[in-house]
C-alpha cells in the first residue's frame, strides 16, 4: 500500500487540469509530448518507407512535402525542445534544489495549456492540408509562392514559444531563488546548471522566432515585401533572422541531455563527477557561444567570405566546451565502480552517438567541405545523431534513472536493456548509411532520387523497424509498470542528490523532513556497490 | 527548504526576466529597420518626412510623464500616502490612454494620406518600395508598442483596484512594482523608437 502522495492525493479530473503541482505538470506534459512524438515519428516513418523506391513508393511530391515539414515542426518544437526541460525540468528542479514548487506555479499550468494550444492548433492545420515548406519556412517561398497553411503554421509554432519563454523564465527564478539555504550555486548537480543555461537560451532566443514568424504571416496576409526581393525585400535577412533563434534552438535542444548524463554517469560508476565546474561553465559558455554561430546554416546562401570564415571559427570553439563534457563523462568512468544498467546504457549510447554527431559537425562547420555536402543528408545524419541518438538516449535513460521517484514503481530492468540495444542498432542502421548518402550528393527533401543511391536508402530504411521497436518497449513496459510494476524504494539507485531524500513518489509538498545539503555534490563513495 | 524570506525578489526577478525576452522580442525588428535604413536610405528619409513629429513628441512627454506617475505611486504607497498613490496610478493610465488617442490620430491621418502597405498604399515617385518598408516596420513597431501600452494600462486598472482596497503590504507592494517597472520599460522602448522612426532622418 503506497503512501499518500502527489498522485494519490485527487484522482478527479479538475485536480490535474487545473493543477498547479509541478509534478503533475510534469506527467501532464510527458503525456502532450508523447502524443506529439509519435505523430513525429510516424510522419518519419512514412517517409522512410516511401524511399525505398528511387522513384518513390507512397506519396506524391507534395505530399512528401508536407510529411517532411510535419516531421521537423512537431519534432523540434513539440517533442525536443519541451522534452526533458517540461517533463524532468518541471518534476525534478525544485527537488533537487529543496524547494517546494517552482516559483510561479500558475505560470508553470499556464505554460503547459500554451503548449496544447499550440500543438491542437498546429495538429489541426497538418490535418487539413498542412504546410510544405520545410520547418525553416525560407522567404520567399514560405511568403509569397507556397500554398499551404504558413500563417496557421506560424500562428501554432508562435503559441508554443510563449510556453518556452514562460517556463525558462520560471526555471531561472526558481534556481536564483528558491535554494536551499545551503545550496550554494556549485553544490547544484549539473541538471540544474544545465537547465538554468538552457532557461537562458529559452527566454533569449525564442522571442526572435516569435518576431520572425510574425513578420512572416504579416508579409503573407498583406503582401508586404519584407523578405520578398521582388518587393524591395531580403530573403536573406528572413535567414538571418530565423537562425538567429534556431541555432541557439539545438542548444535548448542538447543541453538539457547532457544534464541528465552529468546525473547517470557519476551514480553508476560510482564516483563524483570529473571537473564539475569545468562542465557547470561548460553549459553557460555553451549556451552564449551557441548565439554566434547562426551563420553555419548560411554558408552558401551568399553572406560575405568573411561572414563566412567568422562564423565557421565560432563553430569550431563552440564544439569545445561540448567536448570538454565527453572528456569529463568519460575520466568519471575511468577506475569507477560500473553497474551496466539502463539509465548507464542509454548515458553510454549518448556518448557514443553524441561525440559521432558532434564530430560531424566540426566537418559541415569545414567551409570547403560544407560547400558540397550543404543541404544532403550530411546534414541529416549530423542532426539525427544528435538529436535522436543523443537527445532522445538522454531523455529515455532519464525517464528510466527518475521513473522510481516519479512512479514510486520499478520499470523491468532486463526489458530496459533490450530497449537500449535495439534503439542503437536501430539508430545506427538507419542513419550511418545517411552520412554515405550525404557524401554521394543526395539531397535533402527530395522525393526520388539516383537510383545508384537505392541500397544506402534501403538500409536506412530497415533500421526503423528495430528503432522502432527500441522505442515501443519503453513505451508499453513503463506504461505497464506505472499499474502493475513492483515498488520502489526510495533511493533505488542509492543515488546522490536532494530529490532522492524525498519519499518515493513525492507528497505534494516535496519532502516530509528537511533534506540535508551534502558538502560536495555527487559524494559516491566508490566501495558501494549497487544491486539492481 | 526554501527560505520564506528569498521569495520576495521572486516577482521583480522575473518581470527582469519577461523584460529581457521583450527586449530580445523587438531586437528584430530593430535589425531590419536599421539594415533596410541603410540599404534605402533616401526612402527612409522620405518616410520620416511624413511622420507627426508634433505628435510623437506630445506622446515621448506623456509617457515620460507617466513613468514619473507610476514610480512616485510607488513611493507613495510604501510612504503609507494610499490616497496618493491610487491617484497617481489612474494619472498614468489616463496619461497612456491619452498616448494610444495621440497615435490613434497619427495612423488615421496615415491611411488617410494613403499610406497603408498591404491595404491602401497609394506613392507617386521612385523610392515607392523603399517607402514601403519604412511604413511597414512603422506600424509595426509601433501598433506592437501600443498593444503593450494597452496591455499595461489594463494590468494598471487592476494595480489601481489593488492600491484602493490597500491590498498590498506597504514595505513590499510587489504587483504595484513589478506594474511599474513593465510601464518603465514600455516607456523605455517607445524612446528608442521615437528618435528612430522620426527624428533621425529628418536632419
Amino acid at each position: 500500500m503506497i503512501h499518500e502522495n502527489y498522485l494519490t492525493h485527487d484522482y478527479s479530473l479538475k485536480s490535474w487540469f487545473l493543477t498547479t503541482d509541478h509534478k503533475r505538470i510534469a506527467i501532464l506534459y510527458l503525456i502532450s509530448i508523447t502524443i506529439a512524438f509519435v505523430v513525429g515519428a510516424t510522419a518519419a516513418g512514412i517517409i522512410r518507407i516511401h524511399l525505398l523506391s528511387s522513384k518513390g513508393l507512397l506519396v506524391s511530391p507534395d505530399t512528401y512535402n508536407r510529411l517532411f515539414t510535419l516531421h521537423g515542426i512537431v519534432m523540434v518544437w513539440f517533442f525536443l525542445i519541451p522534452s526533458i526541460p517540461n517533463v524532468l525540468g518541471n518534476f525534478l528542479v525544485p527537488l533537487m534544489i529543496g524547494a517546494k514548487d517552482l516559483a510561479f506555479p500558475k505560470l508553470n499550468l499556464m505554460s503547459w495549456y500554451f503548449y496544447v494550444g499550440g500543438l491542437l492548433f498546429t495538429l489541426t492545420m497538418l490535418i487539413i492540408g498542412g504546410v510544405d515548406t520545410g520547418w525553416t519556412f525560407y522567404t520567399p517561398y514560405s511568403t509569397q509562392y507556397s500554398n499551404s497553411y504558413v500563417i496557421l503554421a506560424a500562428t501554432g509554432i508562435f503559441i508554443s514559444g510563449i510556453s518556452s519563454i514562460l517556463t525558462g523564465l520560471n526555471f531561472i527564478v526558481t534556481i536564483h531563488r528558491l535554494r536551499h539555504p545551503k545550496m550554494g550555486w556549485f553544490k547544484l548537480p549539473l541538471f540544474i546548471w544545465s537547465i538554468y543555461a538552457t532557461s537562458l537560451i529559452l527566454i533569449l532566443a525564442t522571442p526572435v522566432l516569435g518576431m520572425t514568424l510574425l513578420l512572416i504571416a504579416i508579409e503573407r496576409l498583406t503582401g508586404v515585401g519584407i523578405f520578398n526581393p521582388a518587393l524591395g525585400g531580403d530573403p536573406l535577412l528572413f535567414q538571418h533572422l530565423f537562425w538567429f533563434y534556431s541555432h541557439p534552438a539545438v542548444y535548448i535542444m542538447i543541453l538539457p541531455g547532457m544534464g541528465v548524463i552529468s546525473e547517470i554517469i557519476p551514480c553508476f560508476s560510482r564516483r563524483p563527477i570529473f571537473g564539475y565546474r569545468y562542465i557547470a561553465f561548460s553549459s553557460v559558455a555553451i549556451a552564449m557561444l551557441g548565439f554566434l554561430v547562426w551563420g553555419h546554416h548560411m554558408f552558401v546562401s551568399g553572406q560575405s567570405a568573411y561572414a563566412d570564415l567568422m562564423f565557421s571559427i565560432l563553430s569550431f570553439l563552440v564544439a569545445v566546451p561540448s567536448a570538454i563534457k565527453v572528456f569529463n563523462w568519460t575520466a568519471t568512468l575511468y577506475k569507477g565502480s560500473i553497474t551496466i544498467s539502463t539509465p548507464m546504457l542509454y548515458s553510454m549510447a549518448f556518448i557514443a552517438l553524441f561525440t559521432v554527431g558532434g564530430l560531424t559537425g566540426l566537418v559541415l562547420a569545414t567551409l570547403a567541405i560544407d560547400v558540397h555536402v550543404h543541404d544532403t543528408y550530411f546534414v541529416i545524419a549530423h542532426f539525427h545523431f544528435i538529436m535522436v541518438g543523443g537527445m532522445v538516449s538522454a531523455y529515455l535513460g532519464g525517464m528510466h534513472f527518475w521513473w522510481p521517484k516519479i512512479t514510486g514503481r520499478t520499470y523491468p530492468e532486463k526489458w530496459g536493456r533490450v530497449s537500449v540495444i535495439m534503439l542503437l542498432s536501430g539508430f545506427v542502421i538507419t542513419f550511418l548509411p545517411q552520412f554515405i548518402l550525404g557524401y554521394l550528393g543526395m539531397p535533402r527533401r527530395y522525393h526520388s532520387y539516383a537510383p545508384n543511391l537505392q541500397i544506402f536508402h534501403m538500409i536506412s530504411t530497415s533500421g526503423i523497424i528495430i528503432l522502432g521497436i527500441g522505442y515501443l518497449l519503453p513505451l508499453i513496459y513503463l506504461t505497464w509498470s506505472f499499474r502493475h510494476g513492483p515498488g520502489s524504494v526510495d533511493n533505488p539507485w542509492q543515488a546522490s542528490g536532494l530529490e532522492w531524500q524525498a519519499p518515493t513518489p513525492p507528497p505534494i509538498e516535496n519532502f516530509i523532513t528537511t533534506p540535508i545539503v551534502p558538502d560536495q555534490p555527487y559524494d559516491y563513495v566508490k566501495d558501494l556497490e549497487i544491486k539492481i | 527548504m526554501n527560505n520564506v524570506n528569498d521569495e520576495k525578489l521572486t516577482d521583480k526577478i522575473g518581470m527582469w526576466v519577461f523584460l529581457a525576452s521583450e527586449l530580445c522580442f523587438l531586437l528584430g525588428l530593430f535589425l531590419a529597420f536599421l539594415i533596410y535604413r541603410r540599404e534605402v536610405h533616401n526612402a527612409f528619409h522620405l518616410g520620416a518626412s511624413h511622420m507627426n513629429v508634433f505628435a510623437g513628441t506630445i506622446n515621448t512627454a506623456i509617457l515620460l510623464t507617466s513613468s514619473l506617475c507610476v514610480v512616485s505611486a510607488d513611493w507613495a504607497y510604501k510612504t503609507q500616502k494610499f490616497k496618493q498613490s491610487f491617484y497617481l496610478i489612474i494619472a498614468t493610465i489616463f496619461l497612456g490612454a491619452i498616448f494610444l488617442v495621440i497615435k490613434s490620430f497619427e495612423y488615421a491621418q496615415h491611411v488617410q494620406d494613403h499610406l497603408l502597405p498591404g491595404f491602401d498604399f497609394q506613392y507617386v515617385g521612385k523610392d515607392i518600395r523603399g517607402i514601403k518598408m519604412f511604413f511597414v516596420l512603422y506600424y509595426l513597431m509601433t501598433g506592437i508598442h501600443a498593444l503593450h501600452v494597452l496591455a499595461g494600462l489594463l494590468v494598471l486598472i487592476f494595480i489601481a483596484l489593488k492600491v484602493y482596497k490597500k491590498s498590498y503590504s506597504t514595505d513590499d507592494p510587489r504587483g504595484l512594482e513589478v506594474a511599474g517597472l513593465y510601464w518603465h520599460f514600455v516607456d523605455i522602448v517607445w524612446v528608442f523608437i521615437f528618435p528612430l522612426l522620426y527624428l533621425v532622418d529628418r536632419l
